[in-house]
């Protein structure tokens, strides 16, 4: 998968043939169900969590969320809007589409310090994703 | 049946990343590289 060998360090744990290790970093991360996957920034604090099978499409823009949650989280807000918008772009009909034009816009007013980026995410929740918590959060916007 | 056609799918996307176990040197390496990490905690056959 592209995606993710260009994007991380891909390591497995598992349940019975790594139980020692499935111990260790269940405990720590709170991991008590398969699959779990979390995508760790790279002092290894947890930035997205994929709990339960997912389709392919839904899978890969949830792991998309978390590669830009990760960019957000180092303050690379050029990097992380562009990373959200991608999400809503390739993937417009997945569940995180609408998370992922809400951070889109937050990145770019956390970029830029102008709050039109704001109300102009309110105003494209207004066309797409009307019926979302996302929708709902952003609403105070306009 | 579709549920199986799914976990078929799911498998060959996973099956198709490198996969490490060796967790703690994954992470420790990470820090040196600054790279992200995906961490798979998962019970489907090897």
């Amino acid at each position: 998968m592209k995606f993710v060998n260009e994007n991380f360090s891909p390591a497995r744990v598992h349940v019975k043939d790594d139980s020692q290790l499935f111990q260790k970093y269940g405990e720590k991360y709170g991991a008590h169900w398969t699959p779990t996957i979390l995508e760790l920034d790279s002092d290894g604090a947890e930035r997205h969590r994929i709990e339960g099978f997912l389709p392919n499409d839904d899978f890969l823009s949830q792991l998309m969320l978390g590669r830009a949650q990760i960019a957000f989280a180092a303050q690379q807000w050029d990097d992380a809007e562009k990373r959200f918008r991608e999400i809503v772009d390739t993937f417009p009909n997945a569940d995180a589409g609408p998370e992922a034009l809400y951070w889109a816009g937050v990145s770019r007013y956390k970029g830029t310090h102008d709050p039109t980026f704001l109300k102009n995410t309110a105003n494209a929740f207004k066309e797409r994703y009307q019926d979302t918590t996302w929708a709902k959060k952003s609403s105070i916007w306009n | 049946m579709v549920g199986h056609l799914h976990l078929w799918q799911a498998e060959v996307v996973t099956m198709e990343i490198q996969f490490r176990h060796d967790v703690d040197n994954v992470l420790a390496e990470a820090g040196q590289q600054k790279k992200p990490v995906l961490l798979d905690f998962s019970a489907a056959p090897m």
